[in-house]
């Protein structure tokens, strides 16, 4: 026999042989992962399975003002008959997920006390009020004098005028002609002639009809609710909440005017651009990031004076009335606009000093309608 | 007559123009910001050598539950122009506004050789130029500094936002060890912040769904304890509990208490069916409240006591019920897509918190007490069981990642939906019920 038949004779015997005897080999039979799960225990399944029909009333609905006593037990003992579990004192720090602090004897929790002692003299310290809200952001530059004080020499000339004459520049006899050659790039797609709508009325109708009938805007500006006028009230203490009738009453007796009569002289005197101006001014400062929940729902209407640069003077702000919420709500909601008004406006409202009888006392309403739905 | 006077009135105005022209400029804004409000809290002045390490510990422990709140925004010292030193020294209010700051607490502290611990301070309002109110002084152990320092920062948020304390409060609930097939179960209560953990009962039984009353001294909840779900009524200050007597031949759970902790109400389970019953603490009589084929369960009494929230699937569906405590009829006041669960009543009484499942998802949102205005405030594979703050402004609930490592982990979030974050917790822990602000 050749040599390849005693190589393939080898290699069929050990195949066969392997196929005879190959499994007594075998450590153990495959394992199938099993997982045990428990869902609840022995004692507990007895239980739901050997559980009694209910003997109580199941009729649908039965209302039971009068509730019948399901059991009588004795009453509960204040003290406690179980003793307490064994329990630690806290989460070590070197806890895992899937481990548990060493337990330690019991040690009830200890309610530790704190006792809040009448307020001592904690009044502010002495600091001085300026006049006009002061402001290290943009410091203003020293004055310069208009008249120097001593007369100097006039500065020299810029321009020499030199000895030299030059004559004046003659005209060419003859002029070069440049003519630019122009090639066409496109053909011309449209008619040499424009032809408006009117020369057209056919196109007009056509466009006419994929116009909207109307303007989408509102018809008018939704008019703010009247609100009561105390402008003789120079104080931040909280104002009464508005009746519609004290405020009718108001405005018959004293004149005053309401927002849509106001309208019609002291905004009108301003260009809206000037009231929008301070709208948009004031605004980025309305922070209402740490208001309560209650303040949510309450409108100021604040007062104060503008200096002639301005700016609000100190102590000018006050309270006009709230809408919408309790007295406390208010005081936080008018705080809210205070800082806005003093934080936006340490600067100057950019407002018209020829104007100033217009603007010189404002009423600003506070509305966070809008607010509460971001 | 009247018409008379009401016509002169009119020709006055009318003849004298001036008259309609001396009135103020009226402006109306309606856009503003929702940012937190930014405040500076330096160190607290010690005012002796002993208070040091107080003083900087009290004034981090604030600055942390301010900002933790979601309200406020820290400004840090390394942008401070003005360096206070003395508690009594005046505010320079260009020096803290130059760098933006809303708000500026000083405080001083101070401690005796006795243990007696002092911490007065004041809070000032920057861009108005004001002291806010009058400044207060607290005192008590040198032990109770982190009890201290959530007192200080209850007093500044409730004066600067006019919302109701909240850091000075515990949280019962459930901590959980082990793998999630084999989960060990125990009671335990910690500060607002996750800080101050320590367990009421042991690791033996299972327990599910504490409650604690709103006087904090006592909680409600449900262990295994028998082998059999029983409910237990447990002393926090001394860790001593007791099994309440429910009717027999069924299963007691989720209990809570009254707002005036007198009466509990619980769901008992019997033959398949589960209805609302109340029982009066003293006497230990219970009474049923529901009768219907259906799961009635997770009732939760409203702030005035008078009415209960439960969910129920008398409907088809799980959905949110109310009804008074001295019985009727219950009205439904969820009809939105998805499923409704464990409601809770706000202590303000405005709001119902509820755990919802829609789309494969759950989330914890709130709707007023008619149903109306629903709003979900967090979405995810699993959150549920919320539990509100004292003050009804925070939401606490559990959350749960997905997978087979997936361990459940404590989060709040503002009831306007921001501010959502993890309690800093070292350990997986569920079930969560906010308990009142301590005395």
């Amino acid at each position: 026999m050749s040599t390849g038949s005693y190589i393939s004779l080898t290699l069929h015997t050990g195949l066969v042989g392997w196929l005879l005897f190959g499994g007594d080999f075998d450590p153990k039979p495959l394992e199938v992962p099993v997982t045990e799960v428990s869902v609840v225990s022995a004692e507990m399944f007895d239980i739901l399975v050997n559980n009694t029909p209910p003997s109580i009333d199941t009729s649908l609905e039965k209302a039971t003002t009068q509730p019948d006593i399901e059991q009588s037990e004795p009453p509960i003992d204040p003290v406690m008959d179980i003793a307490p579990e064994k329990t630690t004192q806290g989460l070590s720090p070197n806890v895992q997920n899937d481990t548990l602090p060493e337990s330690v004897p019991d040690k009830p929790v200890r309610m530790e006390e704190v006792v809040i002692i009448p307020p001592v003299d904690l009044a502010e310290p002495d600091v001085e009020h300026p006049k006009l809200l002061e402001t290290s952001l943009a410091p203003k530059p020293r004055p310069a004098l208009r008249v120097a004080p001593v007369a100097v020499a006039p500065p020299a000339p810029d321009i020499d005028i030199g000895d030299i004459t030059i004559d004046a520049a003659a005209p060419q006899a003859v002029l070069a002609e440049v003519a630019q050659e122009q090639t066409a790039k496109a053909p011309e797609a449209t008619s040499p002639e424009i032809v408006t709508e009117a020369e057209n009325p056919s196109e007009a109708i056509k466009i006419s009809k994929l116009a909207p009938p109307r303007s989408v805007r509102p018809q008018k500006r939704p008019l703010p609710r009247p609100l009561v006028e105390t402008p003789e009230e120079q104080t931040t203490s909280v104002a009464a909440p508005i009746d519609p009738l004290a405020v009718a009453l108001a405005e018959a007796l004293s004149g005053a005017d309401v927002v849509p009569e106001a309208e019609g002289n002291v905004t009108e005197a301003l260009a809206p651009q000037v009231i929008r101006g301070m709208q948009l001014a004031i605004s980025p400062c309305w922070n209402l990031g740490a208001s309560s929940s209650a303040a949510l729902f309450t409108t100021v209407v604040v007062g104060m004076e503008l200096s002639i640069e301005g700016k609000p003077l100190a102590n000018s702000i006050y309270l006009v009335g709230y809408e919408g919420g309790d007295s406390e709500s208010a005081q936080r909601a008018f705080e809210s606009a205070q800082r806005a008004i003093k934080e936006c406006g340490a600067q100057g409202f950019e407002l018209p000093a020829d104007q100033y009888s217009a603007w010189q006392n404002v009423e600003i309403t506070f509305n966070p309608e809008k607010m509460r739905v971001r | 007559m009247r018409l008379i006077y009401f016509g002169a009135l009119v020709m006055a105005v009318w003849a004298n123009p001036s008259l309609a022209q001396n009135g103020p400029l009226k402006i109306e804004i309606t856009d503003g910001v929702i940012e937190p409000l930014t405040f500076a809290i330096p160190i607290f002045e010690a005012e002796n050598l002993e208070a040091a390490a107080v003083a900087m510990e009290i004034s981090r422990i604030v600055a942390a539950d301010l900002t933790s709140s979601g309200l406020f925004r820290e400004i840090s010292s390394n942008r401070f122009i003005s360096r206070r030193t003395t508690f009594a020294e005046s505010v320079r209010y260009p020096d803290w506004r130059a760098i933006n700051t809303q708000a500026l607490m000083t405080a001083a502290v101070k401690t005796t050789s006795s243990g007696r611990l002092t911490v007065k301070f004041r809070i000032f309002d920057i861009f108005s130029g004001v002291q806010l109110g009058s400044g207060m002084q607290l005192g008590g152990s040198t032990k109770t500094v982190r009890r201290m320092a959530h007192k200080v920062a209850d007093q500044v948020y409730e004066r600067i936002t006019g919302e109701g304390p909240y850091f000075d409060s515990k949280i019962v609930f459930v901590s959980e060890s082990g793998p999630k097939d084999n989960r060990r179960k125990r009671l335990a209560i910690m500060d607002f912040d996750g800080e101050n953990v320590q367990f009421l009962t042991g690791n033996e039984n299972i327990v599910l769904a504490p409650r604690i009353s709103n006087n904090g001294k006592q909680v409600l909840y449900t262990s295994w304890e028998t082998g059999f779900p029983q409910i237990y009524l447990l002393n926090v200050g001394t860790a001593g509990r007791k099994r309440l007597p429910t009717p027999k031949n069924g299963m007691g759970f989720s209990p809570r208490f009254s707002p005036d902790s007198k009466r509990i109400v619980y769901s008992f389970e019997r033959g398949g069916n589960s209805d609302i019953y109340l029982m009066d603490v003293a006497t230990a009589r219970s009474a049923r409240m529901t009768s219907s084929p259906s799961i009635d369960t997770a009732p939760s009494f409203s702030s005035d006591g008078r009415q209960i929230v439960f969910e129920s699937d008398r409907s088809g569906t799980q959905q949110l019920y109310i009804m008074p405590v001295s019985g009727g009829t219950p009205k439904r006041i969820s009809f939105g897509n998805g499923r409704y669960g464990t409601p809770v009543w706000s202590p303000r009484g405005d709001l119902i918190a509820f755990t919802k499942q829609s789309n494969g998802r759950f989330g914890i949102g709130v709707m007023r007490t008619d149903g109306s205005e629903e709003r979900l405030l967090s979405a995810s594979f699993l959150d549920e069981g919320p539990t509100w703050s004292p003050n009804g402004r925070v939401i606490m609930f559990a959350r749960e990642d997905r997978g087979p490592k997936g361990a459940p982990s404590l989060y709040s979030v503002d009831i306007t939906g921001r501010n959502l974050r993890a309690l800093n917790l070292r350990a997986p822990a569920s079930d969560p019920s906010w308990g009142p602000v301590q005395p």
